[in-house]
């Protein structure tokens, strides 16, 4: 059982700056858990605490049950998959898998077998005579990972190892390192700045914003039920769309945006009536606005009139921005619905869809 | 085309200029005595007599040994000891490792000559007078060595030194089985420089040696030709030059690439 247990961990760089705040996260064994956030969240620097590359200023990490703050990353029985790929150079790609078994003294054909056996998992037998600088970012890619995976070690780290490829190759590599996740069944800690990465790869994913974890949850929990602004606006692409509010009462509780009369579902009623004369963000992702021939069974809805500014058809479907009073809004329409820019068009919102949050703290009020 | 003429007949006048002495020199070697006046390239008459001397009068093959003996023993101590250095100054975290970094540099602004007696005082206490210890010891440590590598490992990604980490090297596996061959045109640069350096240096063999049989090359040579014992004879003088030559001209045949990449990688005139 390889469980990566993190009991309030922070790092402080230079005594005073502070790259990640008191991170409680458990990864349950043969987990798959995904790191996210947008740069210099401190999602990295978590994944290099857990694999030893980085001193821990407060807070515990335990690795299969045994606190290994003190223990150097050789002896943690991790491997990690870095970016670059981190392959040495002047090795050929079967000493760069053997690398890490030969320091460890294994008997030769072992290391032979386990290289051949895992050049074979990832079709990259051809190779192992070769040296970095021929292979193209792929096949380093894959090398990299058979470099981690040749080791079996109990928790594999990887650090934003789609990075570098072309969008197509990241689409193929994402599946592969799923598939080799199901076949391997280790713990895996990954860590992106893709939340698509992220939601596609992920058993559970932790978000994180300014060292701090904002919400540990399966992927689509955190589509549907994002605990506060940041994590509802970093889920999802295009991003969620957040219009300012005022809550109001006039017999039943409203939001105001202007002139713009927003009607809040009957169900969101009694959470909202504590916010009445205060402000709100009321968020709306793309998906939930539709053109009102398309609006099918939405019951709860508001239709409103917007200025189209750009459109940017993408095959299957299509992105509208638009110019709704003081507020820029994306809507993600079928592919059959292409309106001109600058043109005027009716949208009908699903508001039984809706995300309330509160303006102060952010935090999620429905 | 005829501004390249103008070039190449720059060029050839400038290499005849810097060559013909040399040439001389060695041509000269093989003339006797009477002949030496004679600037021609060609000598009227060709004779060993100068080299035969010279290798009766001095232990000059002994002087030889002695010199690859102390530049090897000095290249590779600042090879491995500068490289750690570096390694440290570059990659280890540690309180006061910039303060560390500029005092070595400081030293770099500091003439031989200012250190010179306290280090032969040292020499003294340490009894290593007249031993080889007194030519190779003091200089297994070089500012510039540091640095140059320190700058070097610098740009090796620290993702490959965390791989390395990982994979279960040690500070010094690190160093040595991934660093060092990511480095060769550093090592070379560092080793040939020092190389050149202490195959040259006479100041400090000269006060540190007076026993024959320890002293090196150039410190014999030059004892030899302006202390006497070539009683006046410039054949000897020259021929003796020309052994002290000689090593470095084969050796610059062989790693000439490499030399002028030094040159151009430390921006220094040698």
């Amino acid at each position: 059982m390889a469980e990566v247990v993190l009991k309030k961990v922070s790092k402080l760089f230079d005594k005073n700056i502070v790259a990640v705040d008191s991170v409680n996260v458990t990864v349950k064994d043969k987990e798959f858990i995904v790191l996210v956030g947008p740069s210099g969240c401190g999602k990295s620097t978590t994944l290099r605490m857990i694999a030893g590359l980085e001193e821990i200023s407060a807070g515990e990490i335990y690795i299969d049950g045994r606190l290994v703050n003190d223990v150097p990353p050789k002896d943690r029985d991790i491997a990690m998959v870095f970016q670059n790929y981190a392959l040495y150079p002047h090795m050929t790609i079967y000493d760069n898998m053997a690398f890490g078994l030969k320091l460890r003294k294994y008997p030769k054909d072992k290391i032979r077998q386990r290289v051949e056996e895992t050049a074979e998992i990832l079709s990259i037998t051809g190779l192992l005579k070769r040296k970095p600088k021929v292979l193209s970012g792929g096949q380093r890619q894959r090398v990299a990972v058979g470099r981690a995976i040749v080791r079996r070690p109990k928790v594999f780290l990887f650090d934003e190892p789609l990075s570098n490829l072309d969008a197509k190759l990241r689409v193929q590599m994402r599946a592969e390192i799923s598939k080799l996740h199901q076949q391997l069944k280790s713990t895996m800690i990954y860590v992106t700045h893709d939340q698509v990465e992220a939601m596609t790869m992920g058993d559970r994913i932790v978000v994180m914003k300014d060292g701090k974890v904002h919400q540990l949850d399966t992927p689509l929990n955190l589509y549907h039920h994002p605990v506060n602004k940041f994590v509802a606006g970093f889920i999802g692409s295009p991003a969620m769309n957040f219009l300012t509010c005022r809550v109001a009462k006039n017999g039943k509780f409203k939001l105001m945006d202007g002139k713009i009369e927003i009607p809040v579902p009957e169900k969101y009623q009694e959470k909202i009536s504590v916010y009445v004369g205060k402000q709100v963000f009321l968020g709306i992702r793309p998906e939930d606005i539709y053109l009102p021939e398309k609006a099918f069974g939405v019951t709860e809805k508001l239709s409103l009139r917007n200025e189209v500014e750009v459109v940017e058809p993408m095959g299957n479907e299509v992105y509208i921005y638009l110019k709704t009073g003081a507020h820029n809004i994306i809507a993600r329409l079928t592919a059959d619905s292409l309106p001109k820019s600058g043109s005027q068009i009716d949208l009908i919102f699903d508001l039984s869809k809706m995300h309330l949050f509160d303006s102060d703290t952010e935090n999620r009020i429905v | 085309m005829t501004k390249r003429l103008l070039l190449y007949s720059a060029l050839i006048i400038f290499a005849v200029f810097f060559f013909y002495p040399f040439l001389w020199m060695v041509v000269t070697t093989f003339r006797p005595e009477a002949d030496i006046g004679a600037l021609s390239i060609l000598p009227a008459r060709v004779t060993l007599e100068n080299y035969i001397a010279v290798f009766r009068k001095i232990p000059i093959l002994r002087a030889f040994f002695n010199s690859l003996l102390v530049s090897v023993s000095v290249t590779a101590g600042v090879l491995a000891f500068c490289s750690m250095a570096g390694y440290a100054l570059s990659r280890l975290k540690f309180r006061g490792r910039n303060a560390i970094f500029f005092l070595i540099l400081f030293t770099m602004m500091l003439p031989f000559q200012i250190t010179l007696i306290p280090q032969y005082l040292l020499m003294v206490k340490f009894h290593w007078v007249n031993t080889y210890l007194a030519l190779i010891i003091p200089f297994t440590m070089s500012a510039f060595g540091i640095i140059l590598f320190r700058q070097h490992f610098l740009t090796i990604p620290q993702d490959l030194i965390d791989a390395a980490r990982i994979d279960g090297c040690s500070e010094m596996h690190i160093l040595f089985r991934i660093l060092w061959p990511l480095s060769v045109p550093t090592l070379v640069t560092v080793g040939i420089l020092t190389f050149m350096t202490i195959w040259n240096d006479v100041l400090w063999p000269i006060i540190v040696i007076r026993n024959q049989d320890l002293m090196t090359m150039p410190q014999l040579v030059t004892l030899f030709a302006v202390g006497g014992r070539a009683e006046g004879l410039l054949g000897l003088k020259l021929a003796s030059a020309t052994l002290l030559a000689l090593p470095i001209v084969v050796a610059y045949s062989f790693f000439q690439r490499y030399f002028i990449e030094s040159m151009a990688t430390s921006g220094l005139k040698s």
